[in-house]
């Protein structure tokens, strides 16, 4: 045993309580987010030179009987992702929290390191019901924090994504409950092998389908993510677009490729998400082209970004001999998205922050009076579209070899299009921040701290795509 | 037969619960359906379930419910026919669906005999504690974590609103002289739970239910706030030390030796039980 | 009767997820995923007692304990979040 897992759990949590104590507020956020950093790091060097997959079960009972946590090469890159976005929205917060919405800065730190407690949870479990509690801690700490701001429009907003909230983890529960009812165990490796040769549980995978779908705002149930994304505090918002939703799309994949058996049904299901991605990928980008503020144009692009995890459905079903690339491509393009997203939510912050307001029309000149926050508009911009080099384009372009070695060639032309709209929707801000005529509004003085960590996180989504070799390590090893 | 009358009457207080324009009916039939569900929980064996489902899911949740209902305009908005028609056509494929599912379970085993085989290196003699406190415990941790969070969520955002109670002389005495009873009842319960019905849950919610009593008729507790905040964050606190504890001697997160694990798992279940019980009290309040 | 206690927990979550997408009001919204939940775990129970052992089985049993107070924490914030909204209007 390397390192014990519980502490990328437990650790978080003590953190979230400690940091009610006023007094200690600063020194428990900014030692436990380095310390969390380096655990998730930790994990992730492991996953690239220890054995892997990994197996703890907690409190020594093995499954069925327990619970365990799971370390492959896939969960520990996602440690290393909300790690490194963790890490610098925490230095971020910092800043942020100084000069603007002092009152909430009080309580951020709890909700904060709850969600990241939540996320290190979800990467490492592989027992289904330990994912439904799991998944509750994620949707909460994130209505808190869209709530935040403590407007009306942001309660609303909280409300109505924590009823479909709420809504969806009963259809999880109640999928689990199938699969339990049905096969006796709820742990994901003993499923997988119970599971062959049997049909019983495509009815379980319906509900738990359909919640992941809600969860992940997939198309018809996309409604309450901008919002959502866009009406809280700028730290929040780059957690919750480029982390919160990630985890029902990643545990889908693991369904997928690790526990469900080949079965017709399920190639229907591949084709009907597929199309819903692809539908996902239009109608956001569509939205995200026609917003004028900047928040909500992120949000409808986070719409649009998770379709590609969808639209690429009927590819788990056929690539079981691909699955190493496939499992390369999922994890590159939730890697690129997350830090993107993550880098142009912070960078947003700032630009509302000097600006006053949420308009792209009050942007302009920004690359010369912030060139640093501009810089990261730019990177994450790129990854965002897939230019090359960038993280995004490597995503891009093993989705799209395989897409066209499996002969779905409608998903891969549906994904070049869906570059070519989302840099219709990124483009715009560029214009406005090189313009030549810069407002007047800009000699707020800004915090080194919060450019900064908007511009690393925005580097890294692009630079990351120079690394992959070594970034997917890992995923190749097992 | 006492089935089918208790679902037949379960399945029609929900009906009223769900269909009536009046809020406050819909309210009444809500607590009446929790009740009934109790009761269904223990002609199903579930006695545990049924505790809790009668303190928690009926009591707490009802009074939530009406304090909702109190604070509501009584107004139902017209729903248009066309969305009528697609809810009906989704549920009723939904329950097609689930029809055809229904005969495909079995009648099995699952890991309830493991349980059993296992119960006497759990610490706890009663099969349901076993799993909540020790097998699985790492969701019990979790769980004490989803409800600290929500109560300290509805804290942080500082909803403020008015409090409600009676103003009724006898029944402030009364609830003065209750509240120490309740209070070692509910210790009580929570001790029965290492080797029979009962537990940390129930315990704590029983006492916040007594609390929820004595704060109605209009009683303070004699209790600081950061007090009252500290019993609010002792489960989880708690909880987690003690699996950073075991990680850090060596034995794994939340891995109790057999000697002490009857001794971690009690005091595991008063810090669950004072934090369960104060954490309701104050969804309840909806402030400190 | 296990079958029995199968239907009912089917015709709950059925019903509730009607007049869940019907509903427009708060109130009426959170009944009925209240009662969804229940239906939710009706089945989680019904299933402890399909087994040929001749306790149920605890797992279960625990599971729904989790179950309703996840649901309970959920419907606290959301009631809170309500009266704030609520009070807003006046």
């Amino acid at each position: 045993m390397p390192i014990d897992l519980g502490y990328l759990v437990a650790l978080p949590l003590l953190a979230s309580l400690l940091s009610l104590i006023p007094s200690l507020r600063v020194y428990t956020a900014f030692i436990f987010s380095l310390l969390s950093f380096l655990l998730s790091l930790y994990s992730f060097i492991y996953t690239l030179m220890g054995d892997i997959p990994l197996y703890q079960w907690i409190g020594g009972w093995v499954a069925p009987l327990g619970i365990g946590f799971r370390l492959d090469g896939l969960s520990g890159f996602f440690l290393l992702m909300t790690g490194i976005i963790g890490f610098f929205v925490a230095l971020y917060s910092f800043s942020f929290f100084k000069v603007e919405y002092q009152r909430q800065g009080k309580v951020f730190w709890f909700f904060f390191f709850f969600l990241w407690a939540g996320l290190n949870a979800f990467f490492l479990s592989e027992d289904l019901f330990n994912l439904y509690v799991v998944l509750e801690v994620l949707s909460l700490s994130a209505l808190v924090l869209v709530a935040l701001p403590g407007h009306r429009k942001a309660i609303k907003a909280s409300l109505n994504y924590l009823f479909l909230s709420i809504l969806a983890s009963m259809f999880y529960l109640l999928g689990v409950a199938m699969l339990y009812a049905n096969y006796g165990v709820l742990s994901m490796s003993l499923l997988s092998e119970k599971l062959a040769g049997t049909h019983a549980f495509t009815y379980a995978l319906f509900p738990i389908i359909v919640a992941l779908a809600i969860k992940s705002a997939l198309l018809p149930f996309h409604f309450w993510l901008p919002p959502a994304h866009s009406s809280t505090v700028a730290p929040a918002s780059a957690l919750l677009s480029s982390l919160v939703v990630k985890p029902p799309a990643y545990l889908m994949l693991r369904l997928w490729l690790e526990v469900l058996p080949k079965d017709k049904s399920l190639e229907y299901l591949s084709i009907v998400l597929s199309l819903m991605g692809a539908l996902a990928i239009l109608v956001g980008s569509y939205y995200a082209i026609r917003q004028k503020t900047i928040k909500m144009l992120l949000a409808y692009s986070t719409v649009a970004q998770m379709g590609y995890l969808f639209l690429m459905a009927p590819l788990y079903y056929h690539g079981e001999s691909f699955r190493e690339a496939l499992l390369q491509a999922f994890a590159l393009q939730v890697f690129s998205h997350a830090l993107a997203k993550a880098s142009m939510f912070l960078s947003s912050g700032n630009a509302i922050y000097v600006a006053r307001r949420d308009d792209l029309s009050y942007m302009p000149g920004f690359a010369h009076s912030h060139p640093l926050t501009f810089f990261a508009l730019f990177f994450s911009g790129a990854t965002l579209i897939g230019l090359p080099l960038s993280a995004g384009f490597v995503a891009k372009f093993l989705f799209l070899g395989l897409s066209i070695r499996l002969g779905f060639i409608f998903q891969g032309s549906i994904m070049l299009f869906g570059s070519l709209l989302a840099s219709l929707y990124v483009y715009p801000i560029w214009r406005e921040s090189f313009s030549s005529h810069p407002t007047k509004f800009y000699d707020n003085p800004i915090p080194q701290l919060m450019e900064l960590s908007a511009f690393f996180l925005g580097f890294l989504s692009f630079s990351s795509g120079i690394v992959t070799f070594l970034l997917l390590q890992g995923i190749v090893r097992g | 037969m006492l089935d089918f009358a208790l679902g037949i009457m379960l399945l029609s207080s929900a009906l009223v619960s769900l269909h009536s324009k009046d809020l406050m009916k819909s309210g009444v039939f809500f607590l009446i359906f929790g009740f009934l569900s109790g009761l269904i929980w223990v002609r199903l064996e579930a006695f545990d379930v049924a505790l809790v489902e009668i303190i928690l899911g009926s009591a707490i949740t009802g009074f939530l419910i009406f304090k909702l209902v109190k604070g509501s305009k009584r107004r139902a908005l017209r729903v248009s026919a066309f969305t009528k028609a697609w809810a009906g056509l989704v549920s009723l494929l939904f329950f097609l669906f689930m029809l055809f599912y229904l005969p495909t379970i079995e009648r099995q085993d699952r890991v309830g005999r493991l349980v059993y085989e296992n119960l006497h290196k759990s610490g706890v003699e009663s099969a349901v504690n076993a799993v909540l406190l020790n097998f699985r415990g790492y969701d019990t941790l979790l769980e004490v974590g989803v409800i600290t969070l929500a109560i300290f969520g509805l804290l942080a955002l500082e909803l403020k609103r008015e409090a409600y109670h009676w103003d009724n002389p006898l029944l402030q005495s009364f609830s003065k002289l209750l509240l120490p009873f309740i209070v070692f009842f509910s210790l009580y319960i929570t001790y029965l739970g290492t080797f029979s019905v009962g537990g940390a849950f129930q315990g704590g919610a029983l006492l916040a239910g007594g609390l929820v009593f004595f704060a109605l008729a209009k009683q303070s507790l004699p209790l600081k706030k950061s007090l009252i905040l500290l019993f609010m964050a002792t489960g989880l606190g708690f909880f987690s030390l003690v699996g950073l504890f075991y990680a850090l001697l060596g034995y794994g997160f939340l891995t109790y030796p057999l000697k002490l694990s009857t001794l971690t798992l009690i005091f595991i279940e008063l810090s669950i039980w004072i934090s369960t019980a104060f954490l309701l009290y104050t969804a309840y309040k909806g402030k400190l | 009767m296990i079958g029995f206690y199968y239907f009912l927990s089917l015709i709950l979550v059925v019903v509730s997820l009607y007049y869940f997408i019907v509903a427009r009001s708060y109130v009426k919204r959170l009944i009925s995923v209240n009662i969804l939940g229940s239906g939710v775990f009706l089945f989680f129970v019904a299933t402890a007692k399909n087994t040929t052992m001749e306790n149920p089985d605890p797992v279960p049993h625990a599971l729904v304990l989790t179950g309703i107070v996840v649901a309970v924490s959920a419907t606290a914030i959301a009631v809170a979040l309500i009266l704030y909204l609520n009070k807003e209007e006046r």
